[in-house]
């Protein structure tokens, strides 16, 4: 009998590339059994790939339409693409492989805010700061709070056409966080990205302003961070998952 | 007859429960005149999440029913050891909601960087068996608690088998002190596709080492005129799979019984029915367990 890992390695090769990857006398009973046996594991890890990968993209494979879609994902299956994942995570490469297939990136949009809604429905749960916690407070005590990004917050490019189907405002991206129980999507300017990214590391409220300023000396700052405060965007360092 | 296993959970009532789906939530959750199981099993994986609606459900559910959690993805039987990342996930998912219950497969899904999502088999060797009770007992030692594995779902059988799938189990459990969880439609469908005979296989089964056991439905495939079972867990559990639980309650005395529904899962009222002729079984007078 060969060692354990060459049984596997061959077996493994045989799911991905076909039967007679295998040694056939590693088994037992008539090749057209064996052969069955393993077309069943093939079929069940398939299948497992392609329903998790229809469960995560389903707006994608709805303006795809469901033929079109099995097709792109039996590719992406077949290619590899979610070798390394677990069914939960199968998707996370998607949308860049779509695009190396050539794909409208326009669809692709739709395909990265869906996995960034995925991200922020499974994400870590956090108390977000509101502006009412900030009641109270000295001003120098509010810009010398510490706050962070609330790590259910994603932000995706947006394109006209995916904001018109979520039925959001126009707007260069979108904000996707779950402050609380439910994912909230909303339109984000150039300037609300850029927020999210400086919370990308706890900092200071002050020192946030400061960096904001430089990037965008035009905007309104302080109706910027009521902005991000309304959506659950920021919260406390302390309340972050260690 | 009357057995009691040394791999029963005391968290773990020797009555049936409901592999649980998101669908049925609601149902579980209703309490008043409602049918309820008198447990739930869930798969983890679906669970490892910093946050969100799901684990809140399942918190909800564990604080008004023991869980069992069924796991898929350890790939204990892979030559390069359990799946680091999926066990530390499953330990920390069991510190925040401790399960009554955890089980894995005797299988392997990971080789070389590629996950699987399948239960592959294991040949039946002395190596094999060392190999594979090692992994038992690292995920034992990183859980801090004993678990149950599960017999597979058979399509294929090594040249060099060199024991029968029940000796291999018992070895299993005396080297790793790990316990059984008997899948008995895995039985059925391993004997037909390897021409082997199921009553037999599971009266080599020694009902001291069961801590529960798994009851569901499979898919036939004719092949010139040979039947290939598959396990697909969509569809109801077989009179084939029923006499074969009554055959082992009568022996083993009444033990924690899943019914296991994956695919095509349907209403609540359906499998809760299936639930309660499971507990039918299990409250014969017969089955009645041995003081």
């Amino acid at each position: 009998m060969p060692a354990l890992h060459e049984v596997q390695s061959s077996i493994a090769r045989a799911l991905r590339l076909g039967p007679e990857h295998v040694a056939a006398e590693m088994f037992l009973g008539a090749p057209d059994r064996v052969l069955l046996g393993l077309k069943v594991h093939a079929n069940t890890i398939s299948h497992a790939r392609l329903v998790a990968l229809e469960e995560s993209f389903p707006m994608t494979r709805e303006a795809m339409g469901c033929d079109a879609f099995n097709a792109l994902s039996r590719d992406f299956v077949e290619a590899g693409g979610g070798k390394g994942e677990n069914l939960g995570t199968i998707g996370r490469n998607f949308p860049d492989w779509m695009i190396r297939s050539g794909l409208d990136p326009a669809l692709v949009g739709l395909t990265r805010f869906e996995w960034a809604w995925l991200d922020a429905f499974h994400a870590a749960d956090a108390d977000a700061l509101a502006l009412a916690d900030l009641a109270g407070l000295e001003e120098a005590d509010v810009l010398a709070l510490p706050v962070a990004r609330h790590p259910s917050a994603r932000i995706v490019q947006a394109s006209p056409a995916l904001c018109e189907r979520l039925g959001i405002a126009e707007a260069p991206h979108i904000l996707v966080c779950r402050p609380q129980r439910d994912v909230l999507i909303q339109p984000a300017s150039a300037a609300l990205a850029d927020l999210a990214m400086l919370l990308a590391l706890p900092t200071r409220l002050n020192d946030l302003l400061a960096k904001l300023m430089a990037l965008h000396p035009q905007i309104f700052q302080a109706a910027l961070l009521k902005t991000a405060f309304d959506a659950g965007l920021l919260c406390s360092p302390e309340v972050l998952p260690s | 007859m009357g057995s009691i296993s040394a791999f029963s959970s005391p968290l773990l009532p020797p009555r049936a429960g409901l592999g649980l789906k998101p669908a049925h939530y609601p149902d579980v959750l209703a309490g008043g005149d409602a049918v309820l199981p008198a447990w739930v099993e869930v798969h983890p994986q679906n669970y490892f999440a910093g946050g969100g609606p799901s684990l809140h459900w399942l918190e909800a559910v564990a604080a008004q029913y023991p869980v069992s959690f069924h796991s898929t993805g350890l790939s204990i039987g892979s030559a390069e050891g359990p799946d680091k990342l999926d066990l530390d996930r499953l330990a920390r998912l069991a510190e925040r909601i401790p399960p009554a219950v955890i089980s894995d497969h005797l299988s392997w899904s990971v080789s070389g960087g590629d996950r699987m999502p399948d239960l592959l088999p294991m040949p039946y060797t002395l190596a094999t068996l060392d190999h594979f009770a090692s992994g038992v007992s690292r995920v034992q030692d990183r859980l801090g608690r004993s678990m149950l594995i599960e017999n597979p779902s058979r399509y294929l059988a090594f040249a060099d088998d060199a024991m029968e799938e029940a000796e291999f189990l018992a070895a299993l459990c005396r080297k790793s002190g790990c316990g059984l969880l008997l899948d008995i439609n895995n039985i059925l469908v391993s004997a037909t596709n390897l021409g082997l005979d199921a009553a037999a296989m599971l009266d080599a089964i020694d009902p001291a080492l069961v801590g529960e056991v798994h009851l569901a439905g499979h898919a036939i495939e004719w092949h010139d005129d040979i039947p290939l079972y598959i396990d697909d867990h969509g569809s109801p559990v077989s009179e084939a799979c029923w006499d074969l639980y009554a055959r082992f309650i009568t022996r083993a005395g009444p033990v924690p019984t899943l019914i296991e529904r994956d695919t095509n899962v349907p209403d609540y009222a359906t499998l809760m029915a299936e639930v309660t002729r499971a507990d039918t079984v299990l409250e014969r007078p017969c089955c009645a367990r041995a003081a």
